[in-house]
């Protein structure tokens, strides 16, 4: 008798367990499946998820910040034309979380919205082959708002061509542009004795020679190895190797695009135009040795989450800093006691080295990739992504890159330029609208070939600003660094380097 | 009292002082969460007044949801923690079966193994099995994670219960189900007590697996959802309503602790939690 | 033969299985196999699978979205060729030892204190108080610390200008040489609160006589310390020492969060170059054949601890 009611416990405890895990599974399939798309013949029925960034309805927002709306209108305007489609708009991620491993997580999931936030260079470097669809068929299709017009030919054409990935695909549709600018406390720069904005390097570290020995912190730079530091350094790197490289542009363009792109930059690592061989290319780094004088002191810990520059500033505790044309509005919301205001980025001239050249290359950080750059997952990377939804969800992008629909989304914010063609910034932003059409000349100098040797090649530099590292040992790491990388590219992605 | 505590002296004295320390960033976090930014940028080390208790309602609306999915996956996972793991840990203590002991070895090795180890094979299985970004997937996580431990602590603890009561409730015809049920865990209250405290802590305070498992704001535990809030209010250089959140974070286990003190003590008596 | 000679299995076993009687033992094995089922469950889908596949994994290179290409045993060259691998080991090898000895030797002392005072109200109210601190959730005091030792607003900085050292402050984060240990002062004074009770829970299941003994003969407080009260409490020390050791030998969150590394690779561990390498470059292989090292490093040092760590209670005839 025991043993028979051992048994029937037994059974029923292994059911019940049995049953748990069913449960389980069929509510998780239940609750992690996303939404798929009805295909009623060839047109879409659903939604369609973006996630929009900084023009997103649907974030969490500051005291003082702008509420962009115009997306949502447009969406509601949208569904009108297209019964059945609806647009809905991704929470944005809290500022300070890192967008890009989100990026990475939810595509290995399947889970990414139909819309994604991806700039054009980390298309190439950050993310994996197969995520992003190639948009490039869908630009030389009619657009269906512009009659008469491909898709291609209404947004800007010169954009466009420069944001190509080396393999000639299309990822990346862009509709604004951003600009930097160093901004300057007015009162200490009276203080100072400095009575004119400095044009290039040499008045720029005059400046600050000045603040300093007017008892101010001339400058400050985020050299934490956190993800914004990390990102800074490409700043100064374009600036300067724009400048230096002026006058080889056309050689750098290896694969023949209108840019300088990834493949590009390897190509030039591997031909020793970036690295330690080359003494223009070594010129930059004594250089910001020098200007890491000016800075604050712990330049190197922490950088409140990638806000410190600006924090130091708003506080009054530093003269300037660099920062992008979004700042504006923000340090205008911090009301900041003293008067403040922006000049051009100082670039370098030739009695500052031999290797610079004339070229005004303040313009080079900044360029097509800031917050209107949306590219669409592939169904692997987006599980509710169809044939019909991918149609829809073009078409949705056609929608608001027309001129009037970009321009009155992106100027809304006010933060950066609109970019299709025929639009107009807000009057404050004019300098940086007529930027848009010129050609956006900016190299990284080989600086951010992948994540990996981005990490790596700037932690080698804290070590040279330190003082852990001399120059040549530095030339050697970050040159040994640089060639790993562009080889390990050249296998991933079956590039020949000798047809260069 | 007072003669004791005279005679002990130096030992108060160095015990208070460690004491001071030890709590001096819960009183800083509390003394800030009532600051508006001029008082902080006036004010480092101590309390300014008047009070500001604007800050806690910034900050309460921005982490509640991050509080109830933390409450969530800690209730879940230290609830099935425990009955698993106690029936674990009974079948290891009293029952006898062939290659018991080579069973719990297998069990008692993954102590060693490190967390590090399977979070991000976690993640690819989550994915395969379509429980990623999913709040049972990762309750489940933590009831898997935590399972050594606590079959350890259940067999030791159960171990060491007087065997005479098993050997009468045998004799008595009790079955195994009913003994577990009847004698075992009634018994193990404290041990229950004490081993459940520790899992809730260790889930709450979960930092990576949740990092990776989740990416939907609004599932984010605290921990995770903690550094998202903290990204937007260092931004705004907002410091009262940032230590305001951080506060609330911490008041779920302060309560838990008042009122579960002495049962995490007792059950940690006995000297039993040991190798 | 005495206790010492037989292996750890059968000595964990003996006592209560010899007083089982033989009929009993057919009807258990259902029973027994039956209640380890759901934990099992558990961990076989969540535990073993993931481990055996972290294994498979550090063979492979896997970007985290195409499929995992077998490339044998290149990952674990390329960590050995890698200097960044060997900087983390060596950080983190200091890391464990530094914070192990604070962890245990801080809460042990503290522990004895308190089991000394002549009040137990007292000793209550010590207990509670040193507990209180774990309310507050790891991450939390990371980012409070991180307030701390910020240059601009951080306390720190501030209790050096206030005494009069402004011209010496360290940059805490900042400067490579002293970043790791400021990262190692997180937690400062290291009462941890776990370590203290578990000690003091030991110190407690000390039986009366052999303190009273100790009384009578008038043994001072620091040979009553070291030859009475930490062999008896070696068991709780052998547990905490593998328990403490484990956990910083993973530590991920703390650099993660306060330094990301820096500045250059002085507060790399491996953890840290675990998460790097699979969410920053999207190298999971790699990050796998890291995390397969720290396995078997815990491992290890797991072991030789297990065996060569006795328990006071053999010690005693």
């Amino acid at each position: 008798m025991h043993v028979k009611l051992q048994n029937r416990r037994l059974t029923q405890g292994l059911l019940i367990s049995a049953a748990i895990m069913l449960l389980a599974a069929a509510s998780a399939w239940a609750g992690g499946s996303t939404e798929s798309a009805t295909t009623s013949g060839k047109s879409f029925s659903g939604t369609i998820q973006m996630y929009a960034e900084s023009y997103s309805p649907n974030q969490v927002f500051a005291p003082n910040q702008i509420r962009p709306t115009e997306l949502a209108k447009l969406a509601k305007e949208y569904s009108t034309l297209h019964p059945g489609v609806k647009v809905d708009f991704v929470q944005n991620l809290a500022s300070g979380s890192d967008y890009m491993t989100w990026l990475r997580t939810k595509s290995a999931g399947g889970e990414l919205p139909d819309i994604v936030w991806v700039q054009w260079q980390k298309a190439d470097t950050s993310v994996p082959h197969g995520v992003l669809t190639n948009l490039a068929p869908y630009l030389a299709a009619a657009d269906p708002y512009v009659p008469g017009k491909s898709w291609g030919e209404t947004l800007n054409k010169q954009i466009v061509a420069e944001t190509r990935a080396p393999d000639g695909a299309t990822y990346v549709i862009n509709g604004d542009y951003v600009g930097t600018a160093t901004y300057y406390n007015k009162e200490m720069f009276r203080k100072a004795g400095i009575t004119t904005l400095p044009t290039t390097w040499g008045e720029f570290i005059s400046a600050c020679q000045k603040l300093k020995s007017a008892g101010f912190t001339p400058f400050a730079w985020d050299l934490a190895a956190t993800r914004t530091g990390i990102d800074r350094l490409s700043w100064l790197t374009r600036l300067f190797y724009t400048n230096f490289f002026m006058g080889d542009w056309k050689k750098l363009e290896f694969t023949g695009t209108d840019n300088v792109n990834l493949k590009d930059d390897a190509i030039a690592v591997h031909k020793g135009m970036y690295g330690k061989d080359n003494p223009r290319w070594m010129a930059l780094w004594p250089i910001l040795k020098d200007f890491s004088q000016y800075w604050q002191k712990d330049f190197t810990g922490s950088d409140s989450n990638g806000n410190g520059p600006k924090l130091a500033f708003i506080a009054g505790k530093v003269a300037m800093y660099f920062d992008g044309s979004w700042a504006a509005r923000q340090i205008q919301s911090a009301k900041p006691d003293f008067q403040w205001g922006t000049f051009s980025n100082p670039y370098p001239t030739s009695t500052l080295t031999k290797y610079a050249t004339s070229y005004d290359s303040s313009a080079s950080i900044g360029g097509p990739s800031s917050s209107f750059q949306y590219a669409i997952p592939t169904q692997k990377a987006d599980n509710s992504m169809s044939p019909a939804k991918l149609t829809a969800t073009v078409d949705w992008l056609m929608y608001i890159t027309t001129a009037a629909h970009d321009e009155a989304i992106v100027n809304q914010l006010g933060e950066y330029v609109p970019t299709v063609d025929g639009t107009e910034p807000i009057p404050s932003l004019m300098h940086l609208g007529q930027l848009i059409s010129k050609p956006l000349y900016a190299t990284f100098g080989g600086y951010y070939l992948n994540e990996s040797e981005r990490s790596a090649f700037f932690r080698t530099f804290q070590s040279y600003v330190l003082g852990q590292l001399t120059l040549a040992q530095f030339g050697d790491q970050a040159t040994q660094l640089m060639n790993q990388t562009s080889d390990t590219l050249a296998q991933q992605n079956h590039w020949d380097f000798a047809k260069y | 009292m007072w003669k004791d505590f005279r005679k002990d002296l130096p030992s108060h004295s160095f015990l208070i002082v460690a004491a001071l320390i030890a709590l001096y960033p819960f009183i800083y976090m509390i003394m800030t969460s009532f600051k508006s930014n001029v008082e902080f940028y006036h004010n480092y080390f101590g309390i300014s007044l008047p009070l500001h208790f604007d800050n806690y309602v910034v900050a309460w609306q921005a982490i509640s949801p991050y509080l109830l999915n933390s409450a969530l996956f800690a209730a879940s996972g230290v609830i099935i923690m425990a009955l698993t793991g106690s029936l674990a840990g009974y079948s290891f203590a009293r029952l006898r079966y062939r290659g018991k002991p080579v069973i719990f070895m297998v069990v008692i090795s993954l102590l060693m193994i490190p967390g590090l180890l399977t979070l991000i094979p976690l993640f690819l299985e989550m994915k395969g099995l379509r429980l990623l970004n999913s709040r049972i997937g990762m309750i489940l996580a933590f009831a898997a994670g935590g399972q050594a431990f606590t079959i350890f602590v259940f067999r030791q603890s159960i171990a060491s219960l007087p065997e005479e009561l098993f050997e009468a409730a045998r004799i008595d015809g009790y079955s195994e189900v009913r003994v577990y049920l009847n004698i075992v865990l009634p018994l193990s209250k404290p041990i229950i007590g004490t081993v459940s405290i520790f899992n809730l802590l260790s889930i709450w305070n979960n930092y990576l697996l949740p990092l990776v498992l989740i990416n939907s704001q609004g599932k984010y535990p605290l921990t995770v959802g903690l550094m998202a809030f903290r990204g937007q209010f260092v931004y705004n250089a907002q410091y009262g309503p940032m230590f305001a959140g951080y506060t609330i974070a911490s008041l779920p286990l302060l309560l838990l602790f008042l009122f579960t003190m002495r049962l995490f003590m007792r059950g940690l008596t006995a000297g039993s939690i040991k190798m | 033969m005495s206790n010492r000679q037989r292996p750890l299995t059968t000595r964990l076993f003996t006592t209560s299985d010899a007083r089982l009687s033989l009929s009993r033992l057919k009807y258990q094995w259902k029973s027994g196999y039956g209640m380890l089922l759901p934990a099992f469950v558990l961990l076989i889908m969540f535990m073993y699978y993931p481990a055996l596949s972290a294994i498979v994994l550090s063979f492979s290179s896997w970007d985290g979205f195409n499929s995992p290409i077998f490339n044998g045993l290149r990952n674990y060259i390329t960590l050995v060729k890698d200097p960044v691998f060997w900087i983390s080991i060596r950080n983190v090898a200091v890391w464990a030892a530094v914070k192990t000895t604070l962890e245990i030797a801080v809460p042990l002392f503290v522990a004895v204190l308190i089991y000394h005072l002549r009040s137990k109200r007292m000793q209550y109210i010590y207990r509670v108080i040193f507990v209180v601190p774990v309310v507050v959730p790891d991450i939390v005091l990371y980012l409070i610390w991180s307030f701390f030792f910020d240059p601009n607003i951080g306390v720190l900085g501030h209790l050096f200008s206030v005494l009069g050292l402004s011209g010496v402050t360290p940059n805490w984060l900042g400067d490579p040489n002293i970043a790791l240990f400021a990262l190692m002062s997180v937690g400062f004074p290291f009462v941890v609160p776990f370590n203290l009770l578990i000690f003091f829970a030991g110190l407690q299941a000390i039986p009366e006589e052999v303190m009273e003994s100790a009384r009578i003969e008038g043994v001072g407080r620091t040979r009553r310390f070291f030859q009475i009260e930490l062999p008896l409490v070696m068991g709780q020390m052998k547990l905490l020492l593998i328990l403490t050791m484990i956990q910083l030998l993973q530590n991920v969150t703390l650099p993660l969060v306060l330094t990301n590394g820096g500045p250059g690779y002085s507060t790399y561990v491996p953890g840290l170059l675990m998460y790097l390498l699979a969410f920053q470059n999207g190298q999971f292989g790699l990050g796998m054949a890291v995390s397969m090292v720290i396995f078997i490093l815990v491992l290890s040092l797991t072991w030789i601890q297990f065996r060569y760590i006795r328990p006071g209670t053999e010690y005693t005839a």
